[in-house]
Order: structure tokens, then sequence, then C-alpha cells
């Protein structure tokens, strides 16, 4: 379980995803670009309905068709096109070499299943072990989480489990065919936060001793800010920003992602009003010309609702990009 | 002494609970074992006029159940809840009436709060009436309060499902102010919303409080909100408080082990603290702390160590 | 352990049914207007008649004495004798369940084997023809009244094209198309729940995490979904079975056939009070027993059940 891999990446180059609902045709993802390396947390934050479960749904094929339409775009890994594969080639690729630990664990395990079939059945599909195999194996993985008494958590069902248990064993099965990349959709968001903590440093060092790519979707910057590598920010099914993690935090350049870094409350802005962004965000169906975050940002000028800004570079080598026509203009403070 | 507990000390009290107890009797016809559920385990605390009242906890910790008997949703179990001095726990009908409209209760989920069957005037008019407001006046009433919230009154006649979720809460907080409220009961008011929109309610509450000098007893899970906006937090465990204290005081120095960690596991710090941060909660203890209670006790009670700042722990209760 | 416990509790919560429902029976024929002593002797016997008649059926006592006499029989499963025969209650009825048993297991199987598959393959292939054949047969199943379905098949299974006997009920093939007839409506109703059943749970979010997994559409349908889907399955089952065992009255009608069901029909209209009173009880309980097996069985397939 131990040896390295050679030095994949998981690229995933401007994919453009609609869903189609009679007439009507929701822009979903408009060329999301993201590139995820071994050993590292790559987070993408949003607010809900930005896109971020499109995208975690997509790279795992999981993406229903109809509605959903891929218009464009690729997801590479060792060379391949992932769009391209043929659902049995698919699943070759699911769980064994990229897997997926969700938002709920009470809810994405079967509730009538023991843990112990819900871990070894990956085992003995994807790596052909036999059942004694697989439970072995199984214990080792428990282990390596942080459950304590194997045996009769193999025994046991997921509601006789805590939250806490049930988010350790949803990430066990994830890693049990020891996958190259793992997507961790709001793993910590229904967890309390001492749990939160828990599963946080977990994650973290499975990345580590299992050498791991993650790519982590959440809603929470602080989570982002504690966890990750990397930062990409999606507003409207686009990334408006990405940057490692110490560049995004310090010096944010996309107005959006200053105004959510200013608008998080913690004891420091006691006694002073928040900042706030107007309006809401806008829906896949209804996104506004040009530049989508126009509506709601104070720097916005006329350019912003009709020119949609490039990605640039704003850092040294690859370490910032961000698309706004002004980048890291000063605002002026307005009252909601 | 602080200036600011002197302050608070001179404030008058709107809430006070004195032993609040809240249990839940097993229904079981024929039961191995008895498995009554204590909730709320004898907890007391006073709520200043004009403040706001911060209760943290983690999930079944019992904070929503203590709100229900407080807002007497749920009557406590036994004990004593004073509003403005009196003695309301053991109310009910029409003795109770008067009081219902000065205290009002926003809970998490904006949806089940509002009827989808009934237009945003309805589901306002439906107080209104109740409390027999004139009738003349509802229109004009309705509007206005609409428009305190950021809801444009030309809006009145859509349904919720026309509104997104922060418009629904703005809604669901118009309502509650349509009984013109002394007391605010907001049961984690912003944790359904987005990032972006927290901030928007969270502005809207604190300015309806000056405006309509409210006070606030504010439940969330999110220390970091909690401690922006709190005057004094209290916290929860396995249905005790283990510790009040003025949120300053608490931030800066918090005395309960649970406390301790509770804090330090809230998320938004350095990477090195995160791999720290549970090994901060034993290691950081005051002097003479060794013991963390792992469950209910009702021997134990809160002590008060000076300026407001009382903790329940073993450690200082011996 | 639990298990245990759990099992324990239901069977004195049956108990306690059984309890219940027979003293309402009890109070019920108490209260209806009139003496029953009457109605069975007519309207033209002596006084001495209808005394004897009286102590005959046990109404010549107070309520209270007949009430604690009517437990303790119940205890010891003793229902007196028929007013018309004499035989004892409890062999009538033991003579005629097998038969009626045999009726509602072979019905319930028909229906399952039809059921199942059918209802299955409609959630899995949604607007497909298997689907669009579910439906049709799931309207008609619950239009078509039994006793006609029976007659039908008796005409052209027994009469047209003689494969199954017309009369009889000695071996298992008179058995065979009255179990048809009383499974085939059973059997519309099963595959609509099946149906409604597969598809919410290939909707549920522990399905994503199968696909996620990279199973193949096969183990997520049958292992994963249809496990889950059978809990709502089983308890209609039961109780689909349960009316069955109560007595299949048409079926036996339409195909002469000696079971529980006509024995009670001709105990109402022979007035025959022990009987008729057995009969309720024994419906009762075995319905309380079908109700029992079947908290069972829904605790084994659901472990959430268990603790709670």
């Amino acid at each position: 379980m131990q040896e390295k891999r050679s030095d994949s990446t998981l690229e995933i180059k401007n994919l453009n995803i609609s869903f189609i609902q009679g007439e009507k045709e929701a822009n979903a993802l408009r060329g999301i670009s993201l590139s995820l390396k071994r050993n590292e947390v790559h987070s993408l934050v949003g607010e809900s309905g930005s896109g971020k479960t499109v995208t975690s749904t997509c790279i795992m094929g999981l993406l229903p068709t109809p509605p959903g339409r891929i218009n464009s775009g690729q997801i590479i890994l060792n060379d391949q096109d992932l769009l391209l594969l043929e659902e049995k080639d698919q699943r070759q690729i699911r769980g064994k070499e990229i897997a997926m630990v969700f938002q709920e664990p009470a809810r994405y395990l079967n509730p009538t299943l023991k843990v112990g079939d819900q871990i070894t059945e990956m085992l003995i599909l994807h790596l052909g072990m036999g059942k004694g195999e697989a439970l072995d194996r199984a214990l080792e993985i428990f282990d390596l989480v942080g459950l304590d008494g194997g045996k009769r958590i193999l025994d046991s069902y997921p509601h006789e489990l805590s939250g806490g248990m049930k988010q350790r064993i949803m990430i066990a099965i994830a890693i049990s065919c020891n996958p190259a990349f793992l997507i961790a959709d709001e793993p910590t968001t229904a967890l309390d936060v001492t749990l939160q903590l828990q599963i946080l440093k977990l994650i973290l060092s499975l990345k580590n001793t299992l050498d791991m790519g993650i790519l982590f979707i959440s809603h929470d910057l602080r989570v982002v800010h504690d966890i990750s590598d990397w930062v990409s920010v999606i507003y409207a099914g686009r990334i408006v920003e990405s940057a490692s993690r110490e560049k995004l935090f310090s010096d944010p350049k996309h107005p959006y992602t200053r105004l959510l870094l200013e608008s998080i409350p913690d004891a420091d802005k006691r006694g002073k009003r928040l900042q706030t962004i107007p309006g809401k965000v806008p829906d896949a169906e209804d996104i506004p010309g040009g530049c989508a975050f126009h509506t709601r940002c104070p720097l916005a000028e006329d350019i912003c609702k009709t020119v949609q800004p490039e990605t640039k570079e704003v850092g040294e080598g690859h370490s910032h990009t961000t698309a706004c026509h002004f980048i890291g203009k000063q605002w002026k403070q307005w009252k909601n | 002494m602080s200036l600011y507990w002197e302050t608070m000390e001179t404030m008058e009290k709107l809430i006070e609970l004195k032993n609040i107890n809240k249990v839940f009797k097993s229904h079981k016809l024929i039961s191995v074992k008895k498995d009554d559920y204590v909730a709320v385990n004898n907890v007391s605390l006073d709520i200043r006029k004009n403040t706001i009242f911060g209760l943290v906890g983690e999930s079944g910790c019992g904070k929503t159940t203590l709100a229900r008997s407080v807002m007497l949703l749920d009557p406590p179990s036994s004990g004593e809840i004073l509003f403005d001095g009196n003695n309301i726990a053991k109310l009910t009908g029409k003795a109770l009436h008067p009081y219902r409209s000065r205290m009002q209760i926003v809970f998490q989920d904006p949806n089940s709060a509002l009827n989808p069957k009934m237009s945003i005037y309805n589901c306002m008019k439906e107080g209104l009436v109740n409390r027999r407001y004139p009738r003349d006046k509802i229109d004009s009433k309705i509007k206005n309060l609409l428009d305190l919230v950021g809801i444009s009154p030309n809006h009145v006649n859509r349904f919720p499902h026309e509104f997104s979720g922060g418009q629904k809460q703005r809604i669901v907080i118009a309502r509650a102010l349509s009984m013109e409220p002394e007391f605010l009961v907001l049961d984690e008011p912003v944790s359904n919303l987005d990032v972006s929109i927290q901030a928007q309610i969270i502005n809207l509450l604190l300015d309806l409080k000056d405006e309509f000098s409210l006070t606030y007893l504010f439940i969330s899970h999110d220390l970091n909100l909690v401690s922006y906006l709190s005057d004094q937090v209290a916290v929860m465990y396995k249905g005790q408080i283990v510790e009040i204290a003025a949120t300053e005081k608490i931030m800066k120095k918090p005395l309960h082990p649970y406390t301790l960690k509770l804090f330090s596991s809230a998320p938004g710090k350095d990477k090195k603290e995160l791999y720290e941060a549970d090994k901060n909660y034993t290691s950081g203890l005051p002097e003479g702390y060794t013991y963390f209670p792992p469950a209910i006790d009702s021997n134990l009670h809160l002590l008060d160590t000076g300026e407001g700042h009382s903790v329940a722990c073993y450690a200082l209760n011996g | 352990m639990e298990f245990v416990f759990f099992i324990i509790r239901r069977f004195l919560r049956l108990l306690l049914t059984i309890f219940i429902i027979s003293t309402i029976i009890f109070f019920v024929i108490r209260v209806i207007p009139g003496d029953p002593a009457l109605v069975v002797a007519g309207l033209d016997a002596s006084e001495d008649d209808i005394q004897a008649i009286r102590v005959r059926l046990g109404t010549d006592v107070p309520v209270a004495v007949q009430y604690g006499r009517w437990l303790s029989d119940i205890v010891r499963f003793d229902f007196g004798e028929s007013m018309i025969s004499g035989a004892s209650v409890n062999k009538l009825i033991l003579e005629r369940f097998p038969l009626t048993l045999t009726l509602a297991v072979l019905g319930i199987l028909l229906g399952l084997i039809v059921a199942i598959p059918l209802g299955v393959l409609s959630a899995v292939h949604r607007w497909s023809f298997w689907d669009y054949f579910g439906m049709v047969y799931s309207q008609m199943g619950m239009a078509i009244p039994s006793f006609w379905l029976g007659m039908i098949l008796l005409l052209v299974f027994a009469v047209k094209i003689p494969i199954f006997p017309l009369f009889g009920s000695d071996s298992l093939k008179n058995l065979i198309l009255p179990a048809i007839a009383l499974g085939f409506a059973r059997a519309a109703v099963i595959l609509r729940l099946t149906r409604a059943a597969m598809v919410e749970e290939l909707n549920r979010e522990y399905i994503i995490t199968a696909r996620a997994k990279g199973l193949t559409d096969r183990m997520i349908r049958y292992k994963h979904a249809l496990k889950n889907a059978m809990i709502a399955v089983v308890t209609v089952t039961g109780i689909q079975f349960g009316y069955m065992l109560g007595g299949a009255i048409i079926v036996e009608q339409v195909f002469s056939l000696p079971g529980l069901g006509r024995l009670f029909l001709y105990a109402i209209y022979q007035r025959d009070f022990p009987l008729i009173q057995g009969g309720v009880v024994f419906i009762a309980v075995v319905f309380s027993l079908v109700n029992f097996t079947v908290d069972i069985l829904y605790s084994v397939l659901n472990p959430k059940i268990r603790i709670s």
C-alpha cells in the first residue's frame, strides 16, 4: 500500500456542461480547468449552485446524460480522456483510480448492508481478492483511518456507529483500493467542529501516507484555509481565481474572493459591520452576460457587463490566476 | 473588575432561567432498561435586556431543546422561567397569551417555517389578525415590515417558493417582528444560507436589535459567528452549561476543558495549529485541572470565578 | 441479545393484541340488541327451549361470569360446540384450515413470483415494454374481480382444455386455478409497490456511493437497492397474506372448496353463534401471528428497527 506511483496528474480542461430541461438550458459549468497533483490538496470553494458538485460528479463519470450534456472539455488521467471511455472502462477507474467521499455518511452508506460487505465488495471487484483476504485488508484500512474495534465494526450496520465513525468508514471505503485521487465533497459539513477537526487531520495524513491527490470541495473558506495546498474559487460555473493557499488568503485578487473573505464573521470584527455581497448567486439558467459577477461587484463598469474577462496570470510562474478586468483595484465601502 | 462587566451587571434582566430540566420519558410499554433521556440538565442563566446571548455546543447537546423550553413550545419538566420577573414556566392557555407575542423564535430552515401554499401577505397577516391588530392598518404594517428586512413590498402577493433562501429567512424575521416581540430566539438562523448571504442576515439582525431594542438568544455551532456578535456566551455540553462568561473573557481565557477543546477545534487557523489544536486542550489547562467530566453529573454546579465568568468543573468544584 | 428482547417485546404485544381483540368481540356480540337465544330458537319456540339454548350458549349467567368464561375458553383455545352440527368448533376450524392455508400460501407465492421480478424490471427499465406491461397488468389485476377470473379459468382450463380438474379438493392440482384467481389481484398490488419502492431506493444517496465505487449495474440493483426495497414489500405482502388466510370466501365458493371461508359463510347463514365467535377469534389470532412474523422478518431485513 505504501509504494509510490509515478508522478501522475488529473487534469480537467475547459469543462463545459449544461442541463437541458425542456426548452431551458442551464449552463452549469462554463469552462472549468483544474489540475490535481499527487500529494496535494486542491480545494474548490464556492456557494451552492456554483457548479462544485457538477464538477465532481462529472469527474467520477456519474453525470446523468440527459438531462446533463457535456458540451466540451477533457478529463485527463494517465494520458487518457476519461470522457471518451466506455461505461465499462469508466467503472475500472471509479473507486480504483479516483474515489469519492460524500457529505452525509449516514445517507451515503447502505443502511441494510454490514459495513464489512460495503468495504470488501470493492476489494473483491477491483483487486480480485478473495473474501478472507479482503476482510483482512479491510482491517488494515480501518487501522489506517483510526477506527478501533476492527472485527466488531465489520459486523456492524451503519446506524450502529456514530457520525464520526461513519465518515471514517466512508473514507476507509474510498481509499481501500489505494486510489491516486480522492474527491471529498463537503466531507465535514455535516459534522460538529471537534469531529470536523479529526476528519480534516485524517484526510491530511492519508494524503501523505498514500500519496493521494485530493480535490476538496467546500463552501467553508475557513476549512479550506486549514486543509488546502491550492485553492480555486468557483462562481456561476467559472473559476474566478486560483492560487496557492498562502497567496489566496493573503493577497486575493478577484473582488468575489476578497468580499467572501471579508464577510466571514469572527471575534476580530466585533463591533464592526460585516462586509456583505449584495444580491444572490445567479441561477444557472440565468447567468448575467460579461463577467457573471458584475451584478454584485463594487468595481463593475460597463466593460464588465459585456466582455467576459480572460483568466490572467497575476503571480510569478503559474502561481496565481484570476479572471477580472480590474485586478486588485480598491473599492469604496458601501452599505448593503 | 472590567468596565464591561460593570455595565453588564447593572443592566436589567429580561430572561432568567432557574434550574431548567427537560426529561423525555421513555414510551416503551415493556422495556429492558430505564431509558428516560435528560436533554437539559439543571440550566440556569440570565439574559440581560438589549444584549445578545450566544449559546454554543455540538449537535445533541440540548441547545435546541433548551430554546424550545424557554419558548414554552415544549415546557420544561421543572425549573423557572422568569420573563421580566414573572415566572411563566407553568402558565398555559389564556394566562400565557400575553407572553407569546413578546417572545418569538426563528429557526434554521425558513422553508419549514413558511406555509408553501400561502402568499407572503397571508403568512404575515395571520399573526397580526390573531393579536387583533387594527384591520385597516394591517396592509401598511406588512409593507413596512417587509421594507425593513429588505424585501420589496411589491412582492407581497408572491409565494415562498418564488424567493431565495436568504429572502425567505428575511420574511421569517419580518413575521417574527410583526408580533412586536422584546425577545427573539434565533436557532442557527444562518446555517442553511450561503456564505455571501449569511453576512447580509447577520447585519440585518444587528440593525433590528438596535432599532427595536431587542434581546437575542442566539444559538449556533459556529464559534466564530457567536464570538463576533454575542455579548455573553454559554457553552453547553450533554445537557449542561459548562461555562458562561462575557464573550471577550471566554475568548481570551476559556476555563473549562470542553470549551478549550471546542474553541481550538474551530476551523480557520494556521495549519500548524491544526495539528496541535487538540493537544492544546489538555496541555493548555489552567493549573489544577485534571478531570474532564465525560458524562452528565447533576452534582456539578456552575461556580462563579468572578465578573460573571462561571464554570462547571470538578477541578474547581472540588 | 438486543434481538431476543425485541422478539419478546413483540410477542408480548401480540398477546396483548389478542386479548384486546377477544374482549372487543365478546362485548360487540353482547351489545348487539336482542337475545341470541331468541334468534337461534326462532319465533315459535317455547320458553323452555329458549332457556335450554341460553344454557348451551352460556348466556344464562351474568355478563361478568360470561366474560370470565370467555377468557378462560380463549386461553384453552376452546370455543364450545357448533349449534348446528354439535361438533367442537375447534375441530371444525382445524379441519378446514389446512386447505385455506395451502390455498393462501400458493396464492401469495404465485403473486410474488409474478410481482417481484416484474416490479423490479419495471423500476430498472422505466418506460420500457416491461414497465408498460406491468402497468397494464396491475390495472387489470385491480379491476378484474376474482370470482369472474375464477370462472373464466375454470371455463378455459377445466372445461375447454381440461388440464385441471373441475371439482374436488384433495390434490394440489385442484388448488392451482383457485390460487391463480386469488393471487392475481394480490400480485397487482405487490407489483406496484415493488416498482415504487425500487424506484425510490435507486434514487437514494447510497446508490451514488455504490456507483462511485465502480460497481456494475447488476450489483447496484440487486445487492444494494433490492434488499432495501423489499422492506416495504414484506409488510404489504404480510397484510395481503393475512387477508387471504381470513378466508377467501368468494374463490372458495366459485371452486367449491371446503375451506374456512365457506365454513364461516354457512355459520353466518345458520346463526351458529359459537362457530362465528370462534371463527372471528381464530382469524384475529392468525392475523396477529402473520403480523408478528412480518415484524420479525422486517427487522431481519431492516437492522434499524431492532433498536427503536
